[in-house]
């Protein structure tokens, strides 16, 4: 929680001009908290309008009946279907494909279009931090608590569901359409001969091969000013549509600096993923790049991304 | 009450929840408590009590149909009614019983006063203080007379028992004999009786062989119960499954049945391989811990490794263990699948473990191609090179499927290389050049011409028929295929239409005349042919030639044959297709072999196998999934190009499916994994049962290298070798034949047959030297030292004589037995038999037998005797007879002149040894 | 003696519902054991029928006072839980009997692993149903512990006062995928073996820490002393690594998830429930 500190910082000036009613009943709460946990207490008391029921055993009762189910079904699929066991492990014996267990498989497939260091450490580790992330960075913590509530937490919603189909997206790819040397297979194709992938791959948008000085200005310009023109977007959304921009703008002087930053390199991430996919597949929308099977955007003598 | 669901409802949920969950558990327990293996055990339960009664009925039946038994059984009653009314026998009895109790209270009483006897020596030994030592002393004093007097006594009841137990036995011993004769009667009937008992006993349980050792557990014995049961209890099964078939009974309960049968030929292969210790799974694969019959077979097992072997391959199973013996009695297909990766050349561009040690000299099954140029023609190559089997189809050449411009580009090169070309300069390639190796071939003597009709009986008579084959001469044309190294392919060229094939007589004649001045690793031997009898069979040959009326072969025109292009092309096609792996080419010196190594291709997994084209057909084809790589291989054996239209470079053997089979199952036992597919190591398996290296074993090592030399240089051709062989055998009279090698390792003097495989003249320059009626040759092959060495190894390794004797002092014959031997050696008339100098003109040959003035160079001493008492046991179906037939009674040999050396067999062999030994070798067989 | 003894039962009588309605029917068999000494020496509390003897059910028992004895209508609704939180506890609990049983037919060793697996696969007495049942449940675990983060997000569940439980929650995840790779390698085939290779061969590229990473040869990693080394104990998927991964499997893992769980529920029910805040 780090990134609070300036915050407090900046609001600390302010809790004068507050009414006293409205202080926090504990000390140390930011002013969402605050605010979240007086909305949290109207929601109670709109619940208790709503009315309650026992938790036995409308809720007790479901849990074990629910858990009754689970158990036959699991009974069956066990009954049915046996736990794979193959051949005895063989360290001089590799398998065609190897394959990771299929929870893992959105890493593997990952690996396919980021260096290892990317894919299979820092990508991950940006997704559980990102995942922790989300309720210290959220704009509208008083908004939608315990209910379902696409109103009003459209743009929550549709990047959450999207990361979290991107990711179902990328164990389908892994565990439907991946054989072989790990190539892209059709389901409709023959799985019984081993595809030969001509990979013609472009190194960076420059250079069809590894470049000399290992430096790709390029690649990097574009990623340099793409990356530029997001983060800043709240300064210049506002010359092209007027209330889009004082939307940006609002949401970044809700934020303050260090969580907007925070926020913008996550999505940064996340957006870049799918785009670095197409990129590397061949398919990316965009006449420069099609076809092309981009390896690296960014290369540089120390890293390639 | 506020609710949001309603309570009945939930608790229908639940109870028909509950219900679900305890069907599913119910369902779960009966499938752990009926298992698949279980009908199988109480079928055979079932049936087995049957049988073991029907056993019982039978023997029983017999046995009061005996009238043997019954005359015993009534003798013994006689006898026993007699000692019974004989007093003193009852007395005697009494009295035993009597003493045996006196002495084993005696004996415990003994036992206990002289431990405390010793004790008291004991303490007094180590006592420190006088008075203790004195104390004990007394103590000891005190106990003596008790224990002398106890020993006294007990040797006098042991003295008196002896007595009674020799008088009592005196009286009994025809009683007993005859109760020993009766049990021995009544064996077959306890064992019978045994086998109800435990059959009424038995009930159904989980049968298991656990051997540590080899971490083997296989359960494979709860369903095939009967794997050690005898023939007749197969018998039993099989008129229950003709029952059932006839009944028409379901094929699940036939299926059942046939799962009891009994292991064939147990005896022979149980006692080598105890199923305690080796279970199922060490020879026939598959899942020795699953007891269901899919999993276990694992013919479907995707990810079990080692499936069992289907039926056809099972001899593969042996070859696990027996990497290295090129003949396995017991498993015919396994061998001659082994003999065939050998012999048609596999390993030519297919290495493979139990092949590392082909001598350098025969690591090319063809012929040298050093000087083809000088010996035939460029069309006739061409010929040959499109489809050796049309010209003729029993060659070991496979066919390429050469396109005509690839085949001319073969010649060209075989032309370049090899032929002697004056004057003219080489075509320029530049990477090829330095491997040029041109000799010139100087042909020393010109062909005068010679006489056909004499060179037709020469073929027939020297022995050229043991490797090649000419329609026409030298008996049937299709040979009797018996025992036959190669089934149906000659070990040397077919001849009857060389004289189309050679252009140069010259070459013939000095080929004939020795083979190795041309080629020095040339594998016709030199048969000490005379200029005379080599011209003959050159004008003999020379005169096979190709009908004419054959439809002429149309063929594309001889190119340019000298050039450049053509002749790199060439060198490139013999370095794609591995020419090299059986022939030597000139210039082709270091090319490697170009095949897959196939030392584990037991091993491989389906599902790495490229089907190419055929990969639907296979798939449908194959009932199982490891079926599809039986077919696959079986098929890369009879149709290799089938899979693919280009790249694949695998030619057409020709040969049989017989043969495929049998070379697949070679192929089949070709496996890195150690048996039971874990690290195995048996210590307390004997060495030659269970050899996994070579390096383990001298003896299988020895046995390997002389079977390459033996096979390789086709002494099989004309000798019996292991069984196998003898392929000019049926071409010559009986007697004429050239000799069964069998025991060869313990019949002769190591050093004798150093020389003799050096020399078979023993540098008397005269033809036969041992059998001197033998029209065929046994010709001088050259062998180098180390291959003699190899053979002898070789035959001492197979009959399990210490390999190369040690130094020792030559035997002396005991002159005094010397006599006695002659005496012998004249009334056996074995000189009827073995001249002892030329043979006369008519005589019999087919009784003829080796010059025995030769034995004592020749012979080891031990084996003459052992031979002499017994022939047949080295040489069934020897003409030697049996002398000194062995007596079962008497567990000795018996001897038809009793009055000699008072009848004893053994003497009188060893007499006849003496003599033979005193007889001085004959004038030609003396060395120079 | 007796007339002592009786006193105290009588008072019992009196405090739970008479064997006898007020109709003066008599009680069935079954309220008969229910209501019986021994079960009421179990549950203190009455056969839950009215709305006291419920709420007292939930608030006496270990188990069940994890929830509060009352819960907003909405928040009850199966569909808006999807079960998902209680399913994936119970998942939990399953694989964790289930995961004992098999520990009493595995030693984690390359030589008996996989043999031990295939006798439990082919001989134990319901040894099949049972690696079943756990591998199956360690999948259904983690889809119903995705699905359970899905559903918190959606419902604003995350939100204050609950952000740290989130964080704990996500913890959790990676937990259970953790305890599902590392279960992944004691079968010790090659599905087992290769799998957790491409999975570990991605430390290797740990930036400073691993010996292909950005950095790490600057820093002196080698195969020998990097990141995976620490994980595998060793440079291949070996002998180490399978000890390794059994103790983290069954030892090192369920701990930490059992103490971030217990967190997890505690703070559910201090922070407000399944549906919302208190």
């Amino acid at each position: 929680m780090a990134e609070q500190a300036p915050e407090q910082e900046q609001r600390r000036p302010q809790p004068a001009a507050r009414p006293a009613a409205q202080r926090p009943a504990r000390r140390g709460m930011t002013e969402e908290q605050v605010q979240a946990t007086q909305i949290a207490a109207e929601r109670k008391r709109e619940a208790m309008e709503e009315g309650k029921v026992l938790t036995w055993p409308d809720l007790v009762y479901a849990e074990f009946l629910s858990a009754v189910f689970l158990t036959i079904v699991l009974f069956v699929v066990s009954l049915v279907f046996n736990a794979p066991l193959e051949e005895p492990s063989n360290p001089n014996k590799t398998p065609i494909p190897s394959r990771a267990p299929w929870y893992f498989l959105g890493l593997q497939e990952m690996l396919v279009y980021f260096d290892p260091w990317i894919a299979g450490v820092l990508l991950p580790g940006m997704i559980i931090v990102g995942l922790m992330v989300i309720p210290y960075v959220d704009t509208k913590p008083t908004v939608g608590i315990g209910r379902y509530s696409w109103k009003g937490r459209e743009w929550q919603y549709i990047f959450f569901i999207g990361g979290f189909a991107l990711w179902l997206l990328l164990i389908a790819i892994g565990q439907f359409f991946r054989w072989g040397p790990w190539a892209i297979y059709m389901p409709w194709e023959p799985r019984e001969h081993i595809k030969v992938v001509a990979e013609h791959l472009w190194w960076c948008p420059l250079h069809k091969d590894p470049p000399a000085n290992m430096f790709c200005p390029f690649g990097f310009l574009v990623y340099a000013v793409l990356n530029g023109l997001m983060f800043t977007y709240p300064f210049w959304l506002r010359f092209v549509h007027k209330e889009w921009g004082e939307r940006a703008m609002n949401y970044y002087r809700q934020l303050g600096l260090v969580r907007y930053l925070i926020v913008m390199f996550f999505v940064s991430w996340t957006l870049f993923l799918p785009i670095k996919m197409a990129m590397r597949l061949g398919v990316f929308p965009f006449p420069f790049f099609w076809g092309v099977r981009l390896k690296y955007l960014v290369v540089t003598p120390w890293f390639n991304i | 009450m506020d609710q949001l669901y309603s309570t009945r409802r939930l608790n229908q949920i639940f109870v028909a929840l509950n219900l679900t969950a305890l069907a599913l558990i119910l369902i779960t327990i009966y499938k752990d408590q009926r298992p698949e293996w279980y009908p199988y055990q109480t079928t055979y339960i079932q049936l087995f009590r049957q049988y073991a009664q029907q056993e019982l009925n039978r023997v029983q039946k017999e046995l009061q149909g005996d009238a043997e038994y019954q005359e015993l059984k009534k003798q013994l009653q006689e006898v026993s009614a007699k000692l019974n009314a004989n007093p003193r026998y009852k007395q005697l009895s009494q009295q035993i019983a009597q003493l045996n109790d006196e002495l084993k209270k005696v004996q415990a009483q003994l036992s206990e006063v002289r431990l405390d006897y010793l004790h008291y020596e004991d303490e007094h030994f180590w006592a420190r203080s006088q008075s203790a030592k004195e104390r004990y002393r007394r103590l000891m004093q005190q106990l003596k007379p008790t224990v002398d007097r106890l020993t006294a006594q007990m040797e006098d009841l042991q003295a008196r028992l002896l007595k009674a137990t020799e008088e009592f036995n005196a009286l009994d011993k025809e009683r007993q004999e005859l109760q020993k004769k009766l049990s021995e009667k009544e064996f077959a009937l306890q064992v019978a009786q045994a086998s109800v008992e435990s059959a009424q006993k038995a009930k159904p349980k989980i049968q298991q062989i656990h051997n540590p050792e080899l971490h083997l557990v296989d359960r494979c014995t709860t369903c095939h119960m009967g794997y050690d049961k005898p023939e007749s209890w197969g018998e039993f099964l099989k008129a229950r499954i003709a029952q059932l078939e006839k009944r028409k009974a379901p094929k699940a309960q036939i299926d059942i049945l046939k799962a009891l049968m009994p292991h064939p030929r147990q005896q022979e292969l149980f006692a080598k391989h105890p199923v305690s210790k080796f279970g199922c799974t060490s020879c026939h694969g598959g899942q020795g811990v699953a007891l269901k019959k899919d999993v276990a077979h694992a013919y479907n097992e995707k990810f079990w490794e080692t499936p069992m072997l289907p039926i056809k391959y099972v001899e593969a199973g042996c070859g696990k263990c027996h990497r290295y013996e090129m003949t396995l009695a017991g498993a015919p297909k396994l061998s001659r699948g082994k003999q065939l990766y050998y012999m048609l050349g596999c390993f030519g561009c297919h290495d493979a473990k139990g092949y590392e040690d082909v001598p350098e000299d025969l690591q090319k099954i063809g012929p040298s191609l050093t000087h083809i140029a000088t010996k035939t023609s460029p069309e006739w190559l061409f010929r040959w090179l499109k489809n050796p089997h049309a010209w003729s189809p029993n060659t070991r050449m496979p066919m390429f499927y050469l396109r005509d411009d690839e085949a001319w580009a073969l010649v060209a090169y075989l032309r370049h290389a090899t032929e002697v070309v004056q004057g003219e300069a080489k075509p320029q390639l530049i990477d090829l050049e330095p491997h040029y190796g041109k000799q010139p071939l100087r042909l020393t003597k010109r062909y005068p011409g010679g006489d056909p009709a004499r060179g037709r009986q020469l073929v027939q008579q020297v022995g050229c028929l043991g490797c090649h084959r000419i329609d026409g001469v030298g008996g049937p044309q299709e040979r009797e295929k018996g025992k036959r190294v190669l089934s149906d392919k000659d070990f040397g060229p077919n001849l009857s239409k060389v004289g189309s094939k050679i252009t140069n007589p010259d070459w013939l004649f000095n080929w004939l005349l020795n083979p190795k001045a041309i080629d020095p690793k040339a594998k016709m031997p030199n048969l000490r042919l005379s200029d005379q009898e080599a011209a003959d069979i050159t004008a003999f040959l020379l005169t096979l030639r190709e009908q004419p009326t054959a439809r002429p072969v149309a063929f594309t025109p001889t190119p340019q044959l000298d050039n450049p292009e053509l002749i790199d092309k060439g060198f490139r096609l013999i370095a794609n297709y591995g020419c090299a792996g059986c022939h030597n080419i000139p210039g082709t010196e270091k090319l490697t072999k170009i095949g897959k190594n196939l030392s584990d291709e037991a091993d491989l997994d389906p599902h790495l196998i490229d089907f190419g084209q055929r990969v639907h057909e296979i798939f449908e084809k194959a009932p199982t999934y490891w079926d599809r790589k039986y077919i696959w291989l079986r098929e890369k054996i009879l149709r290799p190009r089938s899979f693919r239209e280009q790249g694949l470079r695998m030619p057409n053997l020709n040969i049989s499916e017989e043969d495929a089979d049998a070379l697949l199952t070679a192929i089949l036992s070709f496996t890195k994994r150690e048996v039971a597919t874990l690290k195995v190591t048996a210590t307390d398996l004997p060495q030659t049962l269970y050899v996994r290296d070579r390096a383990d074993d001298s003896r299988i090592a020895a046995i390997s290298a002389g079977q390459k030399l033996a096979f390789g240089y086709n002494c099989v051709g004309c000798h019996i070798v292991e069984g196998y062989g003898g392929d000019i055998w049926p071409l010559l009279e009986d007697g004429m034949q050239p000799p069964n090698l069998q025991s060869e390792g313990y019949r002769v003097n190591h050093d004798w047959l150093f020389r003799f495989l050096h020399d078979p003249t023993m540098g008397s320059g005269r033809q036969h030297y041992i059998r001197p009626w033998l029209k065929v040759r046994m010709p001088t092959f050259g062998f180098k030292d180390e291959e003699v060495n190899t053979f002898i190894r070789y035959f001492a390794a197979l009959d399990d004589r210490p390999i190369f004797q040690e130094f020792r002092t030559p035997y002396r014959p005991n002159p005094a037995m010397v006599a006695v031997g002659k005496k012998l050696f004249d009334a056996l008339q074995c000189i009827a038999c073995h001249p002892t100098g030329p043979v006369q003109p008519g005589a019999d040959v087919a009784q003829l037998a080796p010059n025995l003035q030769l034995a004592r160079e020749r012979l080891q001493p031990e084996w003459i005797v052992d031979w002499l008492l017994d022939p047949q046991k080295f040489q069934p179906g020897t003409r030697m007879p049996t002398f000194f037939p062995y007596n079962e009674q008497t567990g000795k040999h018996d001897s038809p002149m009793p009055d000699i050396l008072g009848g004893d067999a053994r003497k009188q062999a060893e007499a006849l040894r003496d003599y033979l030994l005193t007889l001085s070798p004959p004038a030609m067989a003396k060395r120079p | 003696m007796s007339e002592e003894r009786q006193t105290p039962e009588q008072s019992e009588q009196a405090q739970r519902p008479t064997a006898r309605t007020t109709d003066g029917q008599k009680e069935s068999l079954l309220m008969r054991i229910i209501n019986s000494h021994f079960i009421r020496s179990i549950y203190r509390t009455p056969w839950p029928v009215d709305r006291r003897s419920r709420i007292m059910t939930v608030l006496n028992s270990l188990v069940l006072h994890l929830h509060p004895t009352r819960i907003p209508r909405h928040a009850v609704k199966v569909s808006y839980t999807w079960c998902m939180g209680g399913l994936s506890f119970y998942l939990m609990l399953l694989l964790t009997i289930t995961g004992i049983l098999l520990m009493f037919y595995y030693r984690p060793s390359p030589e008996h692993a996989y043999w031990d697996v295939k006798y439990l696969m082919n001989d134990v007495p319901f040894g099949r149903i049972l690696r079943n049942m756990h591998r199956w449940a360690a999948h259904a675990m983690l889809i119903t512990v995705w699905l359970h983060m899905l559903r918190v997000f959606l419902t604003g569940s995350y939100k204050p006062p609950r952000e740290f439980n989130w964080v704990i929650g996500v913890n959790l995840l990676v937990l259970t995928m953790l305890l599902s790779f590392t279960g992944y390698l004691l079968p010790w085939d090659q599905l087992a073996m290769w799998a957790v290779t491409v999975g570990t061969n991605m430390a290797r590229a740990t930036p400073f820490l691993g010996h292909e990473g950005p950095f790490g040869p600057q820093l002196g990693m080698t195969p020998y002393n990097d990141v995976r080394f620490a994980l595998l104990g060793g440079s291949i998927v070996g002998e180490n690594a399978l000890i390794r991964f059994y103790v983290w499997h069954c030892l090192g893992f369920p701990f930490i998830h059992a103490w971030l769980m217990a967190i997890h529920f505690w703070r559910v029910r201090k922070d407000g429930g399944i549906s919302g805040p208190l």
